[in-house]
């Protein structure tokens, strides 16, 4: 009834069911899993810190809205490491792609792609096949409604379906 | 292209016969296709372990912490400053007779009490204000007023909060915190009462926490919380001359009597009922100790005998 998650076996129970999808979460938003694993466990952190204002229906919710908020907050300095990712990123693609398996370099590829969306569309995009989640859960994480999803979801296909069909044209 | 469809299998909504039929168009085909490659799309790099050892780590370090901060409590310093029980009632006597209600300056701490029989105001430095009812105590710290608007409550008060920080009541039953409201706390015979009457007030307790909400109240009492219908009127009916109960054990009744005429009472071994067990649901006012009485002994058939400062209730 009044149950909250200050109890630490419920808590550490969400963090085996929540942790690698908040990771997740987050290594799509900071494309860093260094970075992901920091707001992993300053969400758990602060979930503990307010455990009895938390029942642990709400938990989930909560984890992706406190790895969101201090995602956003770190936006400024993030933009320069994805700035640097990126540019990694794309220096190995190109090193070596004829000696990769097929499907290998298509995987590639299309993590490229998925990386290069604008980053609202990628981590509904994501967090959709990836984790699973519906396009309610989704809204409810991101703090923005289920027709901003299903926007974000649409342009998200569009961007990707274009990008591989160029690719497919090479 | 079916574009509602293909959000329904994106929803993971979609059944069998729907994925088919998605599956007979080009164009939605492609986009489910290039949608499961993206769900086998793997990001590594999760550390399960040592992720969960600093948060253990700080579970640890924020469980011992907060062990010390109820240790700090204000009333418990101050408290421990009077060596024993003896000299604290001394004292506490020799003051009200002096000043009938008075405030205590100590280096740290501001003490509010009023003494059986009196209900006092005062304005706390922000601008808010206590009343205090009879028989009760408040003490917080004008030195980190301005930084942490706490105030630590023992007996039965009503506070007018101005806007601003978060202000807290804190009592041995629980904490109050509010923004800026107006409401009514009591823990009196290890009861504990908090009610709205303007804004918005959340009550910790060592069990839950809940919200009360204007015109709301909730009393909790041998660890059971309930929440008290809606609240009538504008202020807490013992300022405006009245003390009210609901269903409460007639000791109760009779502890506040003696509170608010500062009064003993002395009751006869045969009263035919158990003043314990015994509820009472009315209200008796504060500016005629006769009337009072009436009013709390005659449902139960009880009488009085009032002398001095001294009534005895028994049963004719």
């Amino acid at each position: 009834m009044n149950q909250n998650v200050c109890d630490e076996s419920i808590f550490s129970s969400i963090y085996q069911k929540w942790g690698k999808a908040l990771f997740n979460f987050s290594r799509y938003k900071t494309q860093d899993s260094d970075k992901a694993n920091d707001l992993v466990q300053e969400a758990f952190i602060a979930l503990w810190d307010h455990c009895k204002d938390v029942s642990p229906e709400k938990a989930k919710s909560y984890l992706y809205t406190v790895a969101n908020r201090k995602f956003l907050n770190e936006v400024a300095h993030l933009k320069v490491v994805q700035k640097h990712q990126s540019e990694t990123l794309a220096g190995v693609s190109q090193e070596d792609p004829e000696f990769l398996m097929e499907h290998q370099e298509f995987e590639t590829k299309l993590k490229k792609a998925i990386e290069a969306l604008p980053e609202g569309q990628k981590t509904a995009f994501l967090m959709n096949r990836i984790d699973q989640m519906t396009y309610s859960e989704i809204a409810s994480a991101l703090d923005i409604s289920v027709k901003a999803v299903e926007k974000r979801m649409h342009l998200a296909l569009k961007t990707l379906r274009s990008e591989i069909e160029e690719l497919k044209g090479r | 292209m079916d574009q509602k469809l293909l959000d329904k299998f994106l929803n993971h909504q979609a059944s069998k016969k729907e994925i088919e039929a998605l599956k007979k168009d080009p164009e939605t085909a492609d986009l489910m296709a290039l949608s499961a490659q993206a769900a086998g799309l793997k990001y590594e790099g999760f550390l399960a372990e040592e992720n969960w050892r600093c948060i253990e780590h700080h579970i640890e370090a924020h469980r011992n912490q907060y062990e010390q901060t109820k240790d700090k409590s204000l009333f418990g310093r101050l408290i421990k400053l009077i060596p024993t029980p003896a000299v604290r009632y001394r004292l506490a006597a020799i003051l009200v007779i002096v000043l009938g209600s008075y405030f205590f300056l100590s280096s740290e701490n501001m003490a509010l009490i009023t003494p059986e029989g009196v209900h006092r105001q005062w304005t706390l430095p922000d601008g808010s204000e206590i009343s205090l009812n009879a028989g009760s105590k408040a003490s917080y710290s004008p030195e980190s007023w301005n930084i942490n608007r706490m105030i630590d409550l023992d007996g039965e008060a009503y506070f007018d909060v101005i806007k601003g920080s978060t202000f807290s009541v804190n009592t041995p039953s629980g904490i109050i915190t509010v923004l800026g409201t107006e409401f009514n706390v009591k823990v009196r015979d290890g009861q504990f009462y908090v009610h709205c009457f303007e804004g918005l007030v959340k009550v910790q307790t060592p069990d839950t926490t809940v919200m009360l909400p204007q015109g709301s109240g909730m009393h909790l009492e041998h660890g059971i919380l309930t929440k008290d219908q809606a609240i009538i009127g504008a202020k807490p009916d013992w300022m405006s001359g009245e003390i009210s109960f609901e269903n409460a054990p007639l000791v109760t009744v009779f502890n506040e009597l003696q509170r608010q005429y500062a009064v003993d009472l002395i009751y006869s071994a045969d009263l035919g009922i158990q003043i314990e067990s015994a509820k009472f649901s009315g209200s008796f006012t504060y500016d005629d100790i006769t009337t009072a009485l009436k009013s709390i002994c005659q449902p139960f058939g009880l009488s009085f005998d009032l002398e001095d400062k001294e009534v005895r209730i028994f049963r004719d």
